[in-house]
């Protein structure tokens, strides 16, 4: 993986976590198709900078990541490109998380 | 006691050769027969016990037995009710007549040791239709008849018909898969008939692939359940060689082949929660073959083949769409954690 980096390492980063969350919640709590679509699709930092702009105003109800991961999840891009750190992100929005009962599962 | 088969580049033809005379060596001794991938060659070792030829003949014999059901993929190219029974009393006689011979053809590393008499038909190997080219004088090239030893021809009628099994995927193409044996754990060749049975509960039609994929995960799930009892199984696979014939007017062609990695598998066989991972693949593929669902068994399959992060990322969005969609269950996290350690780079 990208500069001694794997997938699973990424998915476990409190950061990533934090935002998978709320990429979660807006996908299957707030319905918001349209910032995964943009995330899918994201290919430079700045792409990215700006899906998480529309991300975070769109679910202004919903639950919101921290100030600090967003910063940490930038740095992740940076350090280690977008398809990694998006793949690691959705992988969270995706995934069945057993201690929250019920939840947002389909 | 060793014996050698050395790879000649026909991968079906190489494994079928291996496991058959696996098969008559095992039936030979009343102890475990394994057979290893040694690279350049196939190892076929016994346990060092007295070979019983005279007692055992009947069991030997009943290899190429003429009921045999897999006659049928055996001799798919075979025209005629009359030419099919010759050849099968024809493999009969020549077992009859060379099993010790074969012991002998077989301890050393070398080939052709003996003439080519026997046509090396494409349901044995599918490269044997033209996949070997001749110069013709003022013409180019041409596909060229293989022919093999006596020895050798009847060995791997012996792989085909009890280790090569055959699906069918759409209109008319049949599948063969054959499972390739490791280095260090090889496999015990009287588990080659179960192996066989455990690959026909692949049932995903979508593609060859899809069909390939779905095969290797009821394979593994039961190589999973084996290994964790009593007399545990230890056979190690390192991938599939496939190939695919399709009917094209009176004949069949070959369609597809190649091979299909196992890495991703052998290494859930080691893994404690593998069982769960590898029920949600069968889930996966299972809920996929339904119509309108194809491409998710599409992007899995290929993402089991190749698990690059580019595969993952299609197989991702994919999955999710079908999850929005209400198709299919997210995976728990536990499970979807342990694939996640197996995507490379590329």
């Amino acid at each position: 993986m990208s500069q001694g980096v794997s997938l699973y390492q990424l998915y476990n980063d409190e950061a990533v976590k934090d935002f998978g969350e709320c990429l979660r919640n807006a996908i299957f709590k707030n319905e918001d198709f349209a910032s995964l679509t943009e995330l899918e699709y994201a290919e430079s930092k700045e792409d990215f900078a700006e899906i998480v702009k529309k991300l975070l105003r769109r679910n202004y109800k919903g639950w919101l990541p921290r100030e600090s991961s967003l910063e940490r999840v930038m740095k992740l891009v940076d350090n280690y490109g977008v398809r990694l750190v998006r793949a690691a992100i959705i992988s969270h929005a995706l995934t069945w998380k057993e201690e929250k009962k019920g939840g947002n599962n389909a | 006691m060793s014996y050698y088969i050395l790879k000649t580049d026909m991968p079906m033809y190489d494994l079928e050769r291996a496991y058959g005379l696996g098969l008559i060596i095992n039936a030979l001794t009343s102890g475990t027969t394994k057979v290893f991938n040694r690279g350049l060659y196939y190892e076929i070792k016994d346990n060092g016990l007295d070979y019983q030829i005279e007692r055992k003949k009947g069991e030997i014999l009943s290899l190429v037995d003429k009921n045999l059901e897999a006659w049928e993929q055996v001799l798919l190219t075979t025209r005629g009710e009359d030419r099919k029974r010759k050849k099968k009393e024809k493999a009969l006689e020549i077992l009859k007549r060379k099993v010790e011979n074969m012991l002998k053809y077989y301890d050393t590393i070398s080939q052709f040791k003996e003439e080519p008499k026997e046509l090396l038909t494409a349901p044995l190997e599918l490269s044997a239709i033209k996949g070997i080219r001749e110069e013709v004088k003022n013409r180019g090239y041409q596909g060229k008849q293989i022919k093999i030893a006596e020895e050798d021809w009847v060995t791997t009628i012996i792989g085909a018909l009890h280790c090569v099994t055959w699906q069918y995927v759409g209109k008319g193409e049949r599948v063969a898969i054959i499972p390739v044996p490791d280095e260090k754990n090889g496999v015990d060749v009287s588990h080659l008939r179960s192996i066989k049975e455990f690959l026909k509960m692949g049932s995903n039609r979508v593609s060859t692939i899809t069909l390939i994929a779905h095969s290797a995960v009821k394979l593994y799930q039961e190589l999973w359940q084996r290994r964790r009892t009593i007399n545990p199984w230890m056979d190690g696979f390192t991938c599939f060689v496939y190939g695919s014939l399709e009917k094209t007017g009176n004949q069949h062609k070959a369609k597809s082949g190649g091979y299909f990695s196992l890495e991703i598998f052998e290494k859930l066989l080691e893994v404690d929660n593998g069982d769960a991972i590898l029920e949600h693949f069968d889930y996966i593929f299972r809920m996929s073959a339904r119509p309108g669902e194809e491409e998710l068994a599409i992007n899995f399959a290929d993402f089991l083949l190749k698990p690059n992060i580019e595969n993952y990322s299609k197989l991702l969005n994919v999955y999710l769409k079908n999850v929005l969609k209400r198709r299919i269950k997210s995976p728990k996290e536990a499970v979807w954690e342990e694939i996640m350690k197996y995507v490379k780079e590329d």
